[in-house]
Formats: C-alpha cells, sequence, structure tokens
C-alpha cells in the first residue's frame, strides 16, 4: 500500500514539475535562474508591481519587454542550452509513456529509450563541469528548486519502484553518443513474455475483450480451464520460480501481467476450485475426527487398568482415644467397659517398637 | 431398608470401631440422607468422619458405648437411595433391579475411590526444621562470628542475583527460538495454503502440517515422558506442594530442566494449545533449586559442585520461592506479580527479608529479561519488552464507563462458569488419563494424536469458515494467508489466530481492529480452542495453561464486545474498545479456571501497563474466583488433589477440635536406643517405611521401667551413617569421620537401604546415634488438639511430631499425612469435611 501510494505521489510529482517545464522550457532556456525562481513565487495580483519595478530595474537592457525577459543571456552558454533542452524532451517524452503505458502496465519495457535518453542527458551534464562547459554548475547547483535534479530523481524514483532494470539483462543497456538505447531483454523476461502469449492467446479465444480493456465471460465453459491450463500452470510456476530467484523482485510489467492473468483465471473463469480436492480434504478430515475416538476407546478397553491399592494405616486401638493412655498407673475406671481392655494402659517395650495393645 | 440398617450397624461399629474418628456435627452435615451409608461396604468405612450429635459425644466421654454411624461426609456423591414406595410388583422389581445396578456402580467406585479421596503415600515431607544435632552445634561454633554471618547474608543476595539473570537468560533463549521457529513453520505452512488455494492441492499443507506436529510434539512428549515425568504440564502444581513442604523426587534436577525447556519448546512449535509461561515458573525454580546447592547433577551420575552452604530444604525452599517468582515475572514482565504469585500460590513460610529477596529476584529477571529480548528485537536499549507474553500497550486508553461495570460482571459469572467447567472436563480426563492411559508410549503417542487433531481442525475453520477481511492485523509480523479470499488486500481473518503461536494469537485477539474477526468465527474459536485447551492440558508434555485460558477468554470477550457495540445505536467510538472487552473475558476465563486472585491482578495489570483498568480486572477476578469456587477447586488444586499430594492448608479443618493427638498419630512407634546394633538398624530402615524415628533411653534398673526421649533420628541420616560406615563392634570407640558436609554432599538423598551393603560381621557392631540425633524434637502430649497439631506443624514447618504421654514418653507420631488427611471444601456452598484415604504406591 505504501509503496503504491508512493509511486503514485512521485508519478504525480513528476508530471507536475514536466508540465510546468513544458510550459516554461521556452523562457527558461533564455531567462537566468533569477527569473525563473521569482516567476515561480509570484502570484499574479502583484505581478504587475512587479513588471513595473522589473522593468525600471532593467529598462537599460531591453525596455518594454515582457516579463518573462530577463538579463541577458550571456552567463548560459550554448552547449548548456542544447543539454537543456535535450533533457527536456527526453524527460517530457518519458513521462507520457509513462502515463500512456500505466494501464495495462508495460512502463518498463516500453519507456525504456526515452527514460534511458533522459537519464543518460542527466548524467552528460553532471559530468559537464568546470574542466569542460561548467553546465554541471550552471544548470544544477544555482538555485534552491534543482528542477532537473527533482526531475530526475522523480524518473529514477518511479523506474525503480517498478523494479524495471529486473526485466533487462544486467548491463545490457547502453546509450550511445547519439542517444541511440540498446538493450537486451532478460532471458526469464523473454520466457515469460512467450508464456503470457501462450496463455493469454488461449484464453482470449473465451473472452469478449471488451472496449476499455476489462474481460466478460461469453459463456461459462470450463473447458477453458482443462485446455488452457498447461500454459497457465507453467507461466504461473515460471513467475514463482522468478520470484524465488530474484527474492521477489520482479520487473513491474510481468508482476501486472501475472496479476492479471490470475484474477481472470481465478475471479472470471473460476478455474481455480477443484471438487476432487475437497473429497481428499474431507476424508482427511473425517479420519482425524475418528483418530482420537478411536485411541481412546482402545485405550479404554485395552490399556491395564490401574487399581489403587488403599494402604491400612498403623493405627492404635480404640483404648488410646483415653486421654490418659500410655499412663501407667492403672486405672480401672474404664475397665468394665471394653472386655479386651485388661491388659490395656501399658507401654510394652518388645525389641524396639512401643506396642501398644491391640484388640 | 430399616431392618438393613440394623443388621450391619454392628458389623461397621465393631470394624470401624478402631479408627472412626468423632467431630462435631453442624447443621449442614446432619441431614445427610440415612439410607446412604448402608451401601457402604464396611471394610471400607475405616477412615470415614463420624458426625456425632452432641448428646451422643456426652454419652461417649461417660461410657465407651459409642454408637458408631459412619456417614460420608462427601455430599457431592449423592448417595440418596431414595426409599421407594412400591405400589406394584413391576416397579418393585423394576426398582430393585434398578437398586442392584446402582449398588454395583458404588462398588465399583469404592473398589477404587475417587483420585480426589486420597493421598498418595510416596510423597514424604521436608525438613523445613533445621536439625539441631552435636555435629550441627559444633560446626555453628566454628563460624561464630558477624562476619561469617554478613557472607551468608550476602551470599543469598547474590544467589538471588544469579537466579534472576538465569531466568531471564532461559526466557530470552526460548522466546527467541519459539518465535523464529514457530514463524518458518507457519510461513511455510501459509506458502502452501495459499498456493494450494488456487491450485486445488490443499491436502498438501495440512499433510504438511499435521507432520511437523506429530513429530515436533512426539519428541517433546517423548522426551518429558522418558527423561523426567515430573516436567509434564506447567509445573506449578508441583512446585506449589514443594512449597508447601512435599518432597517430590526428580523436580528440581538437571533432568527435569532439560525436559520442562526443550519440551515447551517442542509442544508450542508442535501446535499444542499451550503456553511457555508455566513451564517458566517451573524452570526458574530449576535454576534456583540448582543456584541453591551449588551443583548440577548430570545424568551419568556425574556432577560438579561449587559450594554447599546452602543444601538444607529450609534454604532451598527459599531460593526456590524466588525462583517461581521470577519464572513468572520474566514470562509476564510482571516481576511485583511474580512475588505475589510466589506468596499466592506457592510459599507457605514467609517473611518479609524473604520478600525483599523474592522480589529483588523477580525484578532482575524482569530486567533481564526486558533487556534481552530488547536485543534480539535490535534495540537493546529501549528496554520495550519486559516479558515473554505481553499484552502491548493498547492504542488508545482503557477508559471505562459505569454503565459498563454490569457488563463486566455478567462476563465474570460466565468466565467462572467457564472455567470451572474447564476444571471439571479436565478432571474427567485427567482420571481416565491415570486409570487407563498409564503406559509411556501410549502417552507419547496421545500426544501425537492431540497435535494431529489441533493442525486438522485449525485447517478445517481455516478452509470452513472462509471469513475474509480487509483489515490489517495488529501486528506487522502477523502470518496471514490469503486462501480463498478473492479480493486486493483480503484476507482470512483466522489465519491470524490459527498461524501463529498461542501467544500470537492472544496477541491478535487483544488487539486486532473491530470487524478483523467475524462473530461466527470466534464462536467457532471459542468452542474448538476451550475443547482443545482442556484436552491439551495434562497430557505428558511440558505445557502451560495461562495462555490457552487467556485465549479462551479474549475471543469470547471479543464476541460479548461485538454484542454490545451491536446493542447501543450511535457507539462507533465504541469499536476502538472491543479489545478492552477481549482483555475483560481473558481475565474472567484465567481467574475462573485458576481461581488465583491477587497475583492475576497484578500480573494482568503489569502485563496491560494501565493501572486505571486495574479496578474492573479486580472486580471480575473476584466474581469469577466466586462462581467458580461455587462449582470446584481450581486448576491447579485439581491437579494437587489428583496426584494425592499431603498439602497442608493454612488453617486447620474446622469442626475438629475434639480430635486428639493420640488419635490421629501413628502407632506402634518404632524407636532406637541411642546406641544400637547394626542389625537392628539395618532391618527396621528395611521393614518400614517411616522416615524418623525417635531415640530413647530405658531405664530398666527402677520398676516399672521408665523410659525417656532423648531425640529423633532421621532415615536419611541413619541411612548416611550406614553407607560410611559409622559403626564400630561392641566397647571400642566408633569412627568419627563423619561432618556435616558430608550430609550436605547426599543432599538430596534418595538413597535406599538395599544398596548399602553390610556384611554379616558388621551387622552384630553397634552404632552410637548420639552425635547425629536431634536433640531437642518437638513434643506434643496425646491429649492436644487436632488444630494445635495442626498449628505447631504447619507454623514451624516440621516433619515429624513425636507424641508423648504424660510421662513424656513417645507413644506415636504425627506426621504430614496424618494431618493432611482431613481436608475441608466447601462446593455448592456446603462446606464438607473428607477424611482421605491413602494409596500405597
Amino acid at each position: 500500500m505504501k509503496s503504491s501510494i508512493h509511486s503514485f505521489l512521485s508519478v504525480f510529482n513528476l508530471l507536475l514539475v514536466v508540465t510546468f517545464l513544458d510550459g516554461v522550457s521556452g523562457t527558461l532556456t533564455e531567462s537566468s535562474d533569477l527569473t525563473s525562481r521569482t516567476s515561480l513565487l509570484l502570484n499574479s495580483n502583484i505581478l504587475k508591481q512587479f513588471e513595473r519595478d522589473y522593468n525600471l530595474l532593467f529598462s537599460s537592457e531591453k525596455a518594454g519587454n515582457s516579463i518573462t525577459d530577463s538579463v541577458p543571456s550571456t552567463n548560459i552558454t550554448n552547449p548548456c542550452k542544447e543539454y537543456l533542452s535535450k533533457f527536456s524532451e527526453e524527460a517530457a517524452t518519458f513521462v507520457k509513456c509513462a502515463v500512456d503505458k500505466s494501464r495495462p502496465f508495460s512502463l518498463c519495457i516500453s519507456c525504456i529509450d526515452s527514460y534511458e535518453g533522459a537519464r543518460s542527458m542527466y548524467d552528460k551534464i553532471e559530468q559537464d563541469d568546470n574542466t569542460k562547459g561548467g553546465c554541471h554548475t550552471m544548470l544544477l547547483d544555482n538555485d534552491r528548486v534543482q528542477v532537473l535534479h527533482e526531475i530526475n530523481k522523480n524518473m529514477k524514483a518511479l523506474w525503480d519502484n517498478a523494479v524495471c532494470d529486473a526485466c533487462f539483462k544486467s548491463n545490457s543497456i547502453n546509450v550511445d553518443n547519439n542517444g541511440t538505447v540498446t538493450y537486451t531483454l532478460s532471458q526469464g523476461t523473454v520466457q515469460f513474455l512467450t508464456l503470457y502469449y501462450n496463455t493469454s492467446t488461449c484464453i482470449r479465444k473465451y473472452l469478449n475483450v471488451s472496449e476499455y480493456g476489462g474481460f466478460e465471460v461469453e459463456s461459462v465453459n470450463s473447458s477453458v480451464c482443462d485446455e488452457c491450463r498447461t500454459f497457465y500452470k507453467a507461466l504461473n510456476t515460471h513467475f514463482v520460480d522468478m520470484q524465488k530467484a530474484s527474492s521477489h523482485h520482479v520487473c513491474m510489467d510481468l508482476v501486472d501481467k501475472m496479476n492479471h492473468t490470475r484474477l481472470v483465471w481465478g475471479s472470471t473463469l473460476h478455474c481455480t476450485e477443484s471438487y476432487k480436492e475437497n473429497m481428499k480434504i474431507i476424508a482427511i478430515g473425517i479420519f482425524m475426527l475418528f483418530l482420537p475416538v478411536i485411541f481412546y476407546v482402545s485405550g479404554r478397553f485395552c490399556g491395564q487398568r490401574k487399581q489403587i491399592k488403599l494402604m491400612t494405616q498403623k493405627r492404635m486401638s480404640k483404648k488410646a482415644r483415653e486421654y490418659h493412655y500410655g499412663s501407667f498407673n492403672e486405672d480401672s475406671e474404664s475397665e468394665g467397659l471394653d472386655s479386651h481392655s485388661s491388659e490395656a494402659h501399658a507401654v510394652v517395650y518388645r525389641g524396639n517398637k512401643i506396642i501398644l495393645p491391640t484388640e | 431398608m430399616a431392618s438393613a440398617v440394623a443388621d450391619k450397624e454392628p458389623k461397621i461399629g465393631s470394624n470401624d470401631d478402631l479408627n472412626s474418628i468423632s467431630v462435631e456435627p453442624n447443621g449442614e452435615i446432619t441431614h445427610e440422607p440415612e439410607n446412604g451409608r448402608v451401601e457402604q461396604p464396611k471394610r471400607n468405612v475405616k477412615f470415614t468422619v463420624t458426625p456425632v450429635s452432641d448428646s451422643e459425644h456426652e454419652a461417649t466421654a461417660k461410657n465407651d458405648n459409642r454408637p458408631e454411624q459412619p456417614v460420608s461426609f462427601d455430599v457431592l456423591d449423592g448417595d440418596n437411595n431414595d426409599t421407594y414406595n412400591l405400589q406394584n410388583s413391576i416397579t418393585a422389581l423394576l426398582s430393585s433391579k434398578f437398586r442392584d445396578i446402582q449398588k454395583k456402580l458404588k462398588q465399583y467406585g469404592l473398589e477404587s475411590p475417587r483420585f480426589r479421596k486420597r493421598l498418595v503415600s510416596k510423597w514424604e515431607s521436608l525438613n523445613y526444621d533445621i536439625c539441631e544435632n552435636v555435629l550441627y552445634l559444633k560446626e555453628r561454633d566454628k563460624h561464630k562470628s558477624k562476619k561469617w554471618v554478613t557472607l551468608r547474608w550476602i551470599h543469598r543476595w547474590v544467589i538471588m542475583f544469579m537466579i534472576g539473570i538465569g531466568t531471564a537468560l532461559l526466557a530470552a533463549a526460548i522466546h527467541a527460538i519459539v518465535e523464529n521457529l514457530a514463524h518458518l513453520k507457519f510461513e511455510l505452512v501459509k506458502d502452501y495454503l495459499d498456493h494450494c488455494a488456487k491450485e486445488g492441492c490443499l491436502y498438501q499443507p495440512v499433510l504438511i502440517w499435521m507432520a511437523i506436529n506429530v513429530v515436533v510434539t512426539m519428541a517433546g512428549a517423548a522426551l518429558v515422558t522418558f527423561l523426567q515425568p515430573k516436567a509434564a504440564g506447567s509445573g506449578i502444581p508441583f512446585i506449589k506442594s514443594y512449597l508447601n513442604g512435599v518432597k517430590i523426587p526428580g523436580l528440581l534436577t538437571f533432568r527435569a530442566f532439560i525436559a520442562k525447556t526443550v519440551g515447551v519448546v517442542c509442544s508450542i512449535l508442535g501446535g499444542l494449545a499451550c503456553g511457555k509461561e508455566g513451564p517458566m515458573a517451573h524452570s526458574g525454580s530449576i535454576i534456583a533449586a540448582g543456584l541453591g546447592r551449588g551443583r548440577i547433577n548430570f545424568c551419568a551420575g556425574k556432577s560438579c559442585s561449587l559450594y554447599d552452604s546452602f543444601r538444607n530444604d529450609h534454604e532451598i525452599r527459599d531460593f526456590v520461592a524466588g525462583g517461581a517468582a521470577s519464572g513468572v515475572s520474566s514470562a509476564f514482565g510482571a516481576p511485583i506479580g511474580g512475588t505475589l504469585f510466589s506468596l499466592e500460590e506457592a510459599a507457605s513460610f514467609w517473611n518479609q527479608d524473604l520478600t525483599w529477596r523474592v522480589f529483588f529476584a523477580s525484578m532482575i529477571a524482569c530486567f533481564g529479561t526486558n533487556f534481552l529480548i530488547s536485543s534480539i528485537n535490535g534495540h537493546p536499549t529501549k528496554l520495550s519488552a519486559p516479558g515473554l507474553v505481553r499484552f502491548n500497550v493498547f492504542k488508545y486508553d482503557l477508559n471505562f464507563d459505569l454503565i459498563e461495570i454490569p457488563v463486566f460482571i455478567f462476563m465474570a459469572v460466565v468466565g467462572g462458569l467457564l472455567g470451572a467447567l474447564f476444571v471439571v472436563l479436565n478432571y474427567k480426563l485427567t482420571v481416565f488419563r491415570q486409570k487407563y492411559l498409564n503406559k509411556n508410549w501410549i502417552k507419547v503417542v496421545e500426544a501425537g494424536v492431540v497435535s494431529v487433531v489441533s493442525a486438522a481442525i485449525a485447517f478445517g475453520l481455516l478452509v470452513g469458515i472462509n471469513d475474509c477481511t480487509t483489515e490489517h492485523p495488529s501486528d506487522h509480523h502477523a502470518v496471514t494467508s490469503k486462501l480463498y479470499c478473492k479480493g486486493e488486500g483480503e484476507h482470512n481473518s483466522l489465519s491470524t489466530l490459527f498461524l501463529t503461536t498461542p501467544e500470537g494469537c492472544l496477541k491478535a485477539l487483544l488487539h486486532d481492529p473491530y470487524g478483523f474477526h467475524g462473530p461466527v468465527s470466534l464462536v467457532a474459536f471459542v468452542c474448538i480452542f476451550f475443547f482443545m485447551g482442556v484436552w491439551t492440558y495434562g497430557l505428558s508434555v511440558s505445557s502451560g495453561v495461562f495462555i490457552p485460558a487467556l485465549a479462551i477468554g479474549a475471543a469470547w470477550g471479543r464476541l460479548v464486545g461485538i454484542g454490545v457495540i451491536n446493542m447501543l445505536p450511535d457507539s462507533t467510538h465504541l469499536q476502538i474498545d472491543v479489545g478492552k472487552y477481549a482483555l475483560i473475558g481473558a481475565a474472567c476465563q484465567l481467574g475462573g479456571i485458576l481461581r488465583t486472585t491477587i497475583s492475576l491482578t497484578v500480573i494482568l495489570v503489569e502485563c496491560t501497563g494501565d493501572i486505571s483498568f486495574g479496578l474492573p480486572i479486580m472486580i471480575v477476578l473476584m466474581i469469577s474466583k466466586w462462581v467458580g469456587d461455587f462449582i470446584t477447586t481450581g486448576l491447579y488444586d485439581m491437579n494437587v488433589e489428583v496426584l494425592g499430594m499431603p498439602m497442608l492448608p493454612f488453617d486447620c479443618p474446622p469442626l475438629t477440635e475434639d480430635l486428639r493427638a493420640s488419635d490421629i498419630m501413628s502407632q506402634p512407634l518404632y524407636t532406637f536406643k541411642p546406641k544400637e546394633t547394626v542389625r537392628n538398624i539395618y532391618s527396621m530402615l528395611q521393614q518400614e517405611t517411616f522416615c524418623g524415628f525417635p531415640v530413647i533411653e530405658e531405664d530398666t534398673s527402677t520398676t516399672p521401667r521408665q523410659i525417656k526421649l532423648k531425640g529423633l533420628i532421621l532415615r536419611h541420616q541413619l541411612l548416611l551413617l550406614l553407607h560410611k560406615k559409622i559403626f564400630c563392634p561392641p566397647g571400642q570407640v566408633q569412627p568419627r569421620n563423619v561432618k556435616l558436609k558430608d550430609f550436605r554432599d547426599f543432599y538430596p538423598m534418595y538413597m535406599k537401604v538395599e544398596e548399602i551393603e553390610i556384611s554379616e560381621e558388621e551387622m552384630d557392631y553397634e552404632m552410637d546415634l548420639k552425635p547425629y540425633y536431634n536433640p531437642t524434637p518437638y513434643t506434643v502430649e496425646s491429649i492436644f488438639s487436632l488444630p494445635r497439631v495442626f498449628n505447631l506443624f504447619r507454623g514451624l514447618g516440621l516433619r515429624h511430631l513425636i507424641v508423648v504421654n504424660d510421662k513424656n514418653v513417645p507413644i506415636g507420631m504425627v506426621t504430614r499425612k496424618d494431618l493432611a488427611k482431613f481436608r475441608v471444601g466447601s462446593k455448592r456452598g456446603i462446606v464438607k469435611i473428607e477424611h482421605l484415604n491413602i494409596e500405597d504406591k
């Protein structure tokens, strides 16, 4: 969720900036950074006031010109201007391409030309330091907003977010001096696209492709599932393998295609539900249900029952309950009451025991 | 019927004569149906408590012709054999048949009395009282310096510190291992589930899930069953009994430690409905005992010994109290709760100094656990994880309104009832297991069956109740499975409950947002988890009951919360409160099962981290305890009763004032003379199971002979003396090379007399017991009443109390079991006093 919001924002950001760039690029190339900065800051109300002052200030140079004119463009050299216009072109193309190809998503493979063009141009500007033409300082370091830098950053963020580099063979992307971009799709991508093509042609036969790109099922026909299952499975397996190999960093073009195929396969065609499998699960379930029953019943009847052996504690005779029990004076008071008590009230010391007479 | 009574009465009387005990009746008891007692076979009535009316009692005091009317006090047994009004022959026939069956059933029950109604003879008592014999006094003389006292004091504190550290290390290790491995396991299952829901191969994940469960669980069960069976269960009943003063061989050993800790990892990974919090209390106790003894006994009889000055029951028991407290403290991040737990559940002998030490240990344990787990999470200095299970801070304040209190009270009543149901069902199951499933391999297989069924049921619920939600789980690491859910971002809501450890499940129930779990899935979860909890507790695996109880409660608490929100209109603000109801439900359920109030309140409040919510928790815990106690005892007490532990309650049972020491003492008494032949000693130890023998001196010069009590010698002392061969031919000087240290080296002593070899010649030697027996044993006179004897015994933590007559001649011995036989309980509001049997085991 977060990443999608982020990508959306960055696209939005990019769009805004590029629109702005497009609009003012004509003037921007001629104006100094001061004007571009101020024109950003101004609103229409104070614009006139500013224009007056401005004209007043620069009247010696180009009196009567509009506000967009500026101090003489002597401080911006021609090669730099060229860089700027080329970068603006490429960036604008990329943004247009990105928006166009955002749905269905095929940004990576479709827009690589403009992306790489813009990027290489930016690199050139960046490398053009004081030893060469000094465009780096002039174009990139002269203001707070850093338009070029921001745009480049946003383009790169968009590109990285879509994991576009994963679509291509590593180090296969080259930009020559003329700005021509050469690249090779990676092995996995090519294979995926082939499988995708097979699958979609198979499925397409059963679907009405509506005007808006959505699918409508022509007839609920389970034959489509049987027929296309091998293609679909090959595609899905290949995709899962790619995911595993790259630890879930798969080019967004492919992810989107896969998502879409899965949605069609599951939600539209209902090819995922399998009743045969349910039977197996039910069988396992019933077995599980009986397992404890069998276990406990067999435990009940086969297990040896443990009997409790009660211990008879060594207890004294009833006579001992007398309060004066164990005293040696022969108290005859209770004698008549118990027939066996004649020898009671004496502690007999036999060996090691003190034994009280038992009844 | 009346004639039958008349027939049997004399027999019962004559047989019971020896042992029946008269008790002052109270109003409730005398209304016991008279017919009931007829059914009791005469030989089994030996130890029933006999209520006698006042007039009868007076008559008894005058003449000995006491009418013996044994009446069972056990109200629950309900021997209501109503007299039938026989109206015609068919009903007569039927009723006689019916009576026959009833009689048979009763006979069946009497041949093996109920498990709760007996004590087991193998449990012996600890010596909390220090034996002050000559050796001891000599050694004390040596150490008569203030420096020594100070050193000992410091040593105790250092050991308590080490206990805290050790427990924390263990807790963090278990936490890390369990969390990581469980995450791996459930990720694997989830991958297969997601994959197979699309591909239609769902039998794969369920088989994989079951296979993992059954292998891991059976490994854990085998470890516990074969290495040390005392490590089964949560261990808290054992620790409770130990701290009450029951000697439990093997409970606090290195083997038990291994079985407990590795076992608990296995049983959680094996998918059983259990937690690691109860076992932490036991593990902490083992660490404490090991550190207190300063010695570890490894399996092959090897040991490493560091120091020995604390090797007696008295000191070890104090340390174990600290260990149990620090275990609970590191499990819940609740140092005060842990201390109170030790106080409430366990310790019988409590003083301020010990409280401070225990609190210190549990504080260190809590801090250490916090530091270690925070380090594992990657930010050691933040100290954000004080315990293994943490209810985490609730995102919103747990405010409550007065109007919610009735709802809480209702929940407390439900919790009490469900808790009692849990205990009753588990009791039935425990008895069944004890009776029939008593072979070791069957126990292991049973654990395997439970784990397989756990997986199958969890899977069945996941698939069967396809409850999809788009809400995000509260825990970012939670494993969620899409399964059959189709929509973007949808996933199966039950997957956060079942594709996780029970702790993760509890957290999910407390913190997941409103609407995450639908009522249907919650109802199914409660039913399933309740029975799985009942079924799991008592298996021969190392497992705790805290977490499943909390999870069950949290689930139905959440249900109540959803109900309340739906009943009150315009109460969307309450939706954030659904976690509050889950917390209250968890508290109710745990209180209903365990019935400990103070410590649970503190633990829950400390876990929640919100003191203002303490009041509702207190209220519901109190009420659920009352409701539960009305029906059964708590789970741990039930376990203690089933184990037949001779636990001494805090107070003597009521209505026993007229029992005298002479009524309850063991008799005949076996004694030794100060100089005794080895043969006598040896044969006595062989023949008798007693553990303490009075030493008497007989003066034969006078008539009648005068017998004088000299002291008390214990069985383990005699065994050691025999083992060390401290005896000599008559007339010679006996070797004196046995020091107190030797007794400590052999602590705890589990030697058997048969293991000691003594030659025939040595049998005639003499042993002088004088330096070894305790010359100042506690005695009572035979006319002491039971409450007095009880208080003396309990208060001093005695093991043997010699009963003497008015001439100071020893005539009997009172031990723990003689007192623990009288058990008082109250069920359904009726007080009952039972007289337990003793099982020979």
